[in-house]
């Protein structure tokens, strides 16, 4: 016969023909579609005609099979089913459906991607929720748009200063383009329900809540008949979370009195839950009416007969106004007509500063929703920025793994989508096919993400941001807005991590598919390249966390100008307490007494302000001072210590003399400065005997210079401090401070003599001052614990990344390192093999993460103390953390490697 | 009793289905047989492949149109090693009912050529 020749090969053919469709259907009708088969190329005339057939064949074989085995899925098989079946949204009915099942298939496979992306998407969310809360929607009034805050500038350098009480009468008076009200924040010892506290206060006019159209939650807001006289109407609105958290969120606690400054007040009603004030930073825990601010005692300065200084004095710009634009009026409008105000009032109104030139338009609005988180805003955002590049890096990460994942699987599934493609099945709706199962998973990722970002919300929420914003005190809620956000993450993950693979799995071939056989790498180099992205990724994230824990580290190890360990300390409120000032120095006086009778006790002292806590500043002048600034009216942070503060803190007193027993009973006006304010001052001249006014009028006499210290922060250079004599208290109270070689023990011997002293007496924040610097450290501590998770979380991932990559790979590669074994290669070499074929992807990966690590570190630099960006040792740590993970991740599937049975690896194929 | 499928539901037949079911409709024949009777009929302008050929015939199986019947007394020895398929009673209408349709759809279009309105009924 003529065909003899073309026989063998044509009976190949048809075999594997046969082998394409599902096994029931060849064992039904194999045999005959064989002979059929042949008779039929038999009778085919010429090698032309012969081939022809055959190739009509082959495309008839793969439609068909494709058929079938899409018939065995339930799927359309002949033309003449029902049309109704490919309706488009059938199709995609059947798509998600098939999705499902294909998914449930691989709980493994699916819960490996969930977990991951839900650690991506979940990050991504809770910053969001974050940002949402600061930038977006800070302050929870009506039409927050058309509400602005109103400032005057200082300086060109200090644009955004408050205004007079007298201007805030004239812009309320006179303004066509604003309702303006008035608001002030300070923070007050309170007696409540659990002792004494220290609350933020917010001091309004009493059209405040009325102009943001606020609402009470209970009982009544303030109202203009609370802006009556000085003193006349002792009422607060207590804040939700306050209320709770004093009274359990009992209503009847309406009428009810608190003592604030010896006074009882009123609470006439409680505020809505959304609403926390104006200014994200002092987030208030009651309001009271701006008559009542003297009353108060707030800040210890405004005493009760002060008022006319407070409320007259042009000189002192105490108002914060907030104010809503009428309608139609533009922030410019507003501004104009404010500066025209301004150029009306009496000269002593304007700003004067003879080193810079006179700001011409000093009068400003902006729109409430940036000026509630005004305080150092640019390293608000820089860090804010900071935040979410690092979860925008993790969840990158989490799609390159996703994508690895998937790769891996697609070869796998090579052979269903195959059989989709050659149905008829077009690219598209194999892409739209894999989209809606990435789509299903991103789902799955999003979900578990809501858990994970109330999760890490929650542990972030004891960590505060640059400008004093406790992250506890802000309105974190998972609202219909970072559902929106966190649905788009998910789709946008879904595109990022699945198109990659969706392309290459549609662009399947179709001539490898029907000789039955995987591919036999696809994709090496995409997935070496994933896997790089992986190790750039998280070397990245692991130089940021070095840099900002070496940071810490620096900062707990730094020179504060003096020793902080050995000191422990207690703050008492006594005015709250009920005593007068000379009730005030009996009590430090004897407590001093009686804890100097200790001998572990090296040193005992008074003090308004103990290093590295809150500092507060009150405005002197100094009438010869060398800059103008300094001859009008310039912020000092004070402190107010007794004798042995100096000695006690081990503080070099440099020039003339401190404080004796004359100083603090009140003989003479002496003042105490450190280095850094006299050179402010007066520059290197002489400082000791020069006058100091402190506003209101009353003279200082310089006596001694101290070293200089930090003083708020470890941040802090050359802060200038003044240092008044015990007695002058500044409404937070006074601390006692111990100084001794086991502070510990020393902090309860001074808690047991305090109570002894007076039972009544609260004791608040008894401390060791060597922990308050971890209080200071915030941002660089909330840095390094960011980085940490992240780039902890980053390295699991790029491990798991690379592990599964090597261990795939290995397992296309296992006949050839079979081969290289039954050929003599020594197990040791093959480890090294499959360990350096890793290593060259990692260490591609390390190099490019080490440029994105140093091309960004700058913007590192301004939360980092005592290290430069480029910290070396940080830098070599990470790589090392990497370079020792990657190893580790390689290693298990490299000795399955060197261990390969070389006749059974044969025999596999 | 069963629940059977009427003939109009099959409809239309691909050209594939309906050319097999002309094969077996008078005698029983086996697969090679059919493809020759295809090839002869339509004079080799329809070449139906195995793969085809037994897709539908396994389909016409299920849906009853054809049934398996055992080789002819007359059939050469080595096919009786084959299945031999025959139309059946469901088969027979199904086929009635296409050409019906076929009929139908070709004297309309016959009317639309020759510039009428064509009804299709």
């Amino acid at each position: 016969m003529t065909v003899r020749p073309h026989g063998i090969l044509a009976r190949g053919f048809i075999r594997s023909l046969l082998g394409l469709y599902p096994r029931e259907f060849r064992a039904t009708y194999g045999a005959e579609m064989r002979s059929d088969f042949l008779e039929t190329l038999a009778t085919r005339p010429c090698r032309r005609a012969k081939l022809r057939f055959l190739a009509f064949a082959a495309v008839d074989a793969v439609r068909s099979a494709a058929a079938e085995h899409a018939a065995t899925w339930g799927q359309p098989s002949l033309s003449s089913l029902p049309p109704s079946r490919s309706h488009p949204m059938n199709g995609l009915a059947d798509d998600i459906r098939f999705g499902a099942r294909a998914l449930r298939r691989r709980p493994g496979f699916v819960t490996a991607v969930v977990l991951t992306l839900a650690l991506g998407i979940g990050a991504n969310t809770a910053v969001f929720s974050i940002i949402d809360a600061i930038f977006l929607r800070p302050v929870a009034v009506r039409e927050p748009e058309s509400v602005v805050a109103v400032f005057q500038a200082v300086s060109s350098k200090s644009p955004h200063g408050g205004v007079s009480y007298p201007l805030y009468r004239a812009i309320r008076e006179q303004s066509r383009t604003v309702t303006t009200a008035a608001t002030t924040s300070h923070q007050v010892s309170v007696k409540g329900p659990a002792g004494i506290e220290m609350l933020n206060s917010a001091v309004v006019s009493g059209n405040y809540f009325d102009m943001l159209d606020v609402h009470p939650f209970a009982g009544r807001l303030l109202a203009d008949a609370d802006d009556g006289a000085h003193g006349a109407s002792p009422v607060i609105v207590l804040s939700h979370a306050l209320w709770r958290r004093w009274f359990g969120a009992d209503r009847d606690i309406v009428g009810h009195t608190v003592t604030i400054a010896e006074r009882r007040y009123t609470i006439v009603g409680i505020a809505p839950p959304t609403f926390r004030g104006t200014e994200l930073a002092d987030v208030p825990d009651f309001w009271a009416p701006i008559s009542m601010m003297t009353s108060l005692g707030i800040g210890g300065l405004f005493a009760p007969g002060m008022d006319a200084e407070v409320f007259r004095t042009p000189a002192f710009s105490w108002v914060e106004p907030v104010a809503r634009l009428k309608p139609g009026v533009t922030h410019a409008a507003a501004s104009a007509e404010l500066n025209q105000i301004l150029s009306r009032m009496p000269r002593d109104h304007e700003t004067s500063s003879v080193e810079e030139p006179p700001i011409k338009t000093p009068m400003s609005v902006m729109p409430i929703t940036q000026s509630a988180a005004l305080r150092d805003r640019e390293a608000l955002v820089r860090f804010v920025r900071l935040m979410f590049g690092v979860v925008l890096l993790t969840l990158l990460l989490a799609c390159a793994n996703v994508a690895n994942l998937l790769l891996v699987r697609s070869s796998e599934r090579a052979q269903e989508l195959g059989v989709r493609a050659a149905l008829g099945a077009g690219r598209m709706r194999i892409v739209r096919q894999l989209f809606i199962e990435n789509t299903m998973l991103a789902a799955g990722g999003a979900l578990v993400g809501l858990v994970v970002a109330l999760a890490t919300v929650r542990a972030l929420s004891a960590f505060t941001l640059p400008g004093s914003i406790a992250l506890s005190q802000l309105a974190l809620a998972v609202d219909a807005r970072v559902l929106g956000f966190t649905a788009t993450v998910a789709v946008a993950t879904a595109l990022m991590f699945g198109l990659v693979p969706a392309i290459r799995a549609s662009r399947l071939d179709l001539a490898t598919f029907m000789r039955n056989e995987r591919a036999s790498r696809p994709g090496g180099l995409l997935r070496s390249t994933l896997v790089a992205t992986q190790a750039a990724l998280a070397l990245a994230l692991l130089i940021g966390a070095t840099l900002f824990t070496r940071s810490v580290r620096a900062g707990l190890t730094t020179d504060l100008g003096f020793d902080p360990h050995p000191l422990a300390a207690v703050t008492v409120d006594l005015r709250v307490q009920g005593y007068d000032r000379v009730r005030t120095l009996e009590y430090y006086r004897e407590a001093i007494r009686r804890l100097r009778r200790h001998p572990e006790i090296a040193g005992v002292a008074v003090a308004s302000h103990v290093p590295l806590a809150r500092t507060f500043s009150l405005p002197f002048k100094a009438p010869d001072a060398i800059t103008a600034r300094a001859r009008s009216s310039m912020l000092v942070p004070v402190n107010a210590v007794s004798e042995d503060y100096f000695r006690t803190l081990a503080l070099p007193v440099l020039r003339g003399r401190a404080f004796t027993a004359a100083d603090t009973s009140g003989g003479q006006r002496s003042i105490m400065l450190n280095e850094a304010a006299a050179r402010v001052l007066w520059g290197t001249a002489e400082a000791i005997g020069r006058g100091l006014v402190l506003f209101g009028g009353t003279p200082y006499t310089v006596i001694g210079i101290v070293k200089t210290t930090k003083y708020e922060s470890v941040r802090d250079e050359d802060r200038p401090v003044a240092y008044l004599p015990v007695g002058n208290d500044f409404g937070s109270g006074a601390s006692i401070v111990v100084r001794s070689d086991s502070p510990r023990a020393a902090l309860r011997t001074l808690q047991s003599e305090l109570a002894a002293i007076d039972p009544t007496v609260t004791l608040r924040k008894p401390r060791l001052v060597g922990d308050q610097i971890d209080d200071v450290l915030m941002p660089q501590r909330f840095g390094s614990r960011l980085f940490a998770i992240f780039s902890l979380i980053a390295l699991v991932i790029a491990c798991v990344g690379v592990h599964g990559v090597v261990a795939y790979g290995v397992s296309l590669r296992q006949r050839e390192l079979g081969i290289r074994i039954a050929l003599g290669a020594r197990p040791a070499h093959i480890y090294t093999v499959v360990l350096r074929d890793s290593l060259i992807a990692v260490g591609v990966g390390a190099t490019v993460g080490l440029a994105v690590a140093i091309m960004a570190s700058p913007a590192l630099a301004a939360f980092l103390y005592g290290i430069k960006p480029l910290d070396t040792p940080a830098f070599i740590a990470a790589l090392g953390a990497l370079v020792l993970a990657a190893v580790a991740a390689t290693s298990a599937p490299a000795r399955r490697a060197s261990r390969t049975d070389p006749a059974a690896s044969i025999r596999v194929e | 009793m069963r629940y059977r499928r009427p003939p109009e539901s099959f409809l239309p037949l691909g050209t594939d289905a309906l050319m097999i079911l002309l094969a077996v409709a008078n005698e029983p024949r086996h697969g090679y047989g059919i493809i020759r009777d295809v090839e002869e009929r339509s004079a080799r302008a329809i070449v139906l492949q195995t793969g085809a050929l037994y897709r539908n015939l396994k389909r016409l199986n299920q849906d009853g149109l054809v049934t398996e019947v055992d080789a002819p007394r007359d059939a050469e020895s080595h096919d009786t090693r084959r299945r031999y398929y025959r139309i059946t009673q469901l088969g027979t209408e199904v086929l009635e009912a296409e050409v019906k349709r076929m009929s139908t759809l070709v004297r309309a279009a016959k009317q639309v050529a020759v510039g009428r309105k064509p009804r299709l009924a």
